[in-house]
């Protein structure tokens, strides 16, 4: 024990070195680092937490990157075979950071609608929780995202059902930010479901809360969502001055996705102004923003809302393009298994000399956006 | 220094300490020499102070997590005590290997 604690100490970090530790280790690309991990202090758990906290901020900035960092990160502690001399990690912590890298890595995958990827980086976090101490905060964080999976994935009751246990978990472990996230969760489900004005409502208290907590983060995501309703109803003033709050608070936290939906929140206002040409370049805006951070599937749905809008300006050989564009995507990241008929429709009807509209609409509608 | 980090550093050692003290009794039972208890009881801290940085943690209340590190003492203690037992041999010798870390469930 002697000799381990020696080296223990010898090898801390301040907390200041742990996160300069992880700054470098992340400003080198992943290909180049060979086997020099443990030049980076990756087998240390001072320099592991603030590393891992970093790439936690970057879901709304940079998620592949986060995906690929998370996932190498996890193949090397995977590799460390626990309890060799000189090993740095005390108790359960080897399992931990396994169960929050796998956590991470999944998270990003949501975002980017790499579903089935999800679930299988959840139910790995999940094995390595339940193996540390006190897991049921880190188990309670896991049930977050598993509901916010299934709200993408449209099954809204299984969510509503599950959703008061978790906001009371949260409350509990005085985790009042994640109870907060929780609540996004409804509004989505009441958006989705037709009952926009509940939803409206919810997310004005959810902008109230936020402040209260202080939590920017959380503000922002907020406002995303009321702008997405004000523009649904074509209000255009209460969009606008959601807009101008939104962005520069978006801006600072370097919130790519939020800024993307703002983007494509104000095509949707535009559109609902009879704006065609106008809503068209927004929605461009927001598809590039959604192309550079990799969200394929935002990317893809913008092609069918942008198809739907050529259509109102009798340009139907450039929706067929757009149509064209987004339908490799929705069957390659299998995007809406509730919606294989109208998917299946809208094939058949590339072939005729008439766009089934109906089936592209009814196939954009499976699409929910994601939030928070 | 961040005046509010040194407040917090200071509310995990008051909570280490006052849990520490209550789990004497149980480590006692061990047998472990002055010097072992030295390093079980820094590892320990060491353990507890990164425990309370973890997501979910960070600002809950560190009287919160008592529980969580009498669970880890008693699992880390009894862990080293078994690894003590298995390689009694050996370090006679003078080459036992470093123990072994508890909840490796996988």
């Amino acid at each position: 024990m002697s000799e381990g604690n020696v080296r223990r100490f010898h090898r801390r970090l301040s907390s200041e070195e742990a996160k300069f530790a992880a700054e470098c280790l992340l400003s080198v690309p992943i290909e180049e680092r060979g086997g020099k991990a443990q030049d980076f202090y990756l087998d240390d758990p001072d320099a592991i937490l603030p590393l891992l906290g970093i790439l936690r901020g970057k879901l709304d900035t940079s998620p592949s990157l986060v995906r690929d960092e998370a996932e190498y990160f996890y193949r090397f502690l995977e590799k460390e075979v626990p309890g060799l001399p000189g090993e740095l990690f005390l108790f359960d912590e080897r399992n931990y950071f396994l169960g929050d890298a796998a956590r991470l890595a999944g998270i990003a995958c949501r975002v980017l609608s790499r579903r089935e990827e999800a679930r299988r980086w959840f139910d790995l976090s999940e094995s390595w929780f339940l193996t540390t101490i006190d897991p049921a905060k880190n188990l309670s964080l896991l049930s977050y995202q598993r509901l916010a999976l299934l709200t993408e994935e449209r099954r809204f009751e299984e969510v509503l059902r599950v959703l008061p246990q978790l906001i009371a978990a949260f409350k509990s472990f005085e985790m009042a930010e994640d109870a907060l996230k929780c609540r996004f969760l409804e509004g989505q489900a009441l958006r989705e479901t037709g009952q926009l004005r509940e939803a409206l409502v919810l997310f004005r208290e959810t902008c109230r809360e936020s402040q209260a907590l202080g939590s920017g983060k959380l503000l922002g995501w907020s406002y995303v969502n009321l702008l997405q309703i004000h523009a649904f109803f074509g209000e255009v003033e209460e969009a606008f001055q959601v807009a101008c709050e939104a962005t520069p608070l978006l801006r600072g936290l370097e919130n790519r996705v939020g800024l993307a939906k703002i983007q494509w929140g104000l095509g949707t206002l535009l559109r609902s102004e009879g704006k065609l040409s106008e809503a068209i370049e927004a929605y461009r805006m927001a598809q590039k923003e959604f192309a550079e951070i990799g969200m394929s599937a935002d990317v893809a749905a913008i092609h069918l809302v942008v198809a739907d809008l050529l259509l109102d300006a009798g340009q139907e050989p450039q929706a067929r393009w757009e149509i064209q564009a987004a339908l490799p995507v929705i069957e390659e990241f299998k995007l809406v298994p509730e919606g294989v008929a109208a998917l299946s429709l809208l094939r058949q009807s590339l072939q005729n000399p008439r766009l089934n509209r109906q089936a592209l609409r009814d196939l954009h509608g499976y699409f929910p956006d994601r939030d928070a | 220094m961040d005046i509010r980090r040194g407040g917090r550093d200071r509310e995990i050692a008051l909570v280490f300490v006052g849990t520490f003290r209550h789990l004497r009794p149980v480590l006692s039972r061990y047998e472990l020499s002055a010097q072992e208890l030295r390093e079980f009881r820094l590892d320990l801290f060491v353990w507890f102070r990164r425990f309370a940085r973890r997501p979910g943690n960070e600002v809950a209340p560190a009287s919160s997590f008592e529980g969580a590190l009498s669970v880890a003492a008693r699992k880390g203690i009894d862990s080293y005590h078994r690894w003590k037992e298995a390689n009694r041999g050996s370090s006679d010798e003078g080459q036992g290997p470093e123990p072994p870390k508890p909840e490796d469930g996988h």
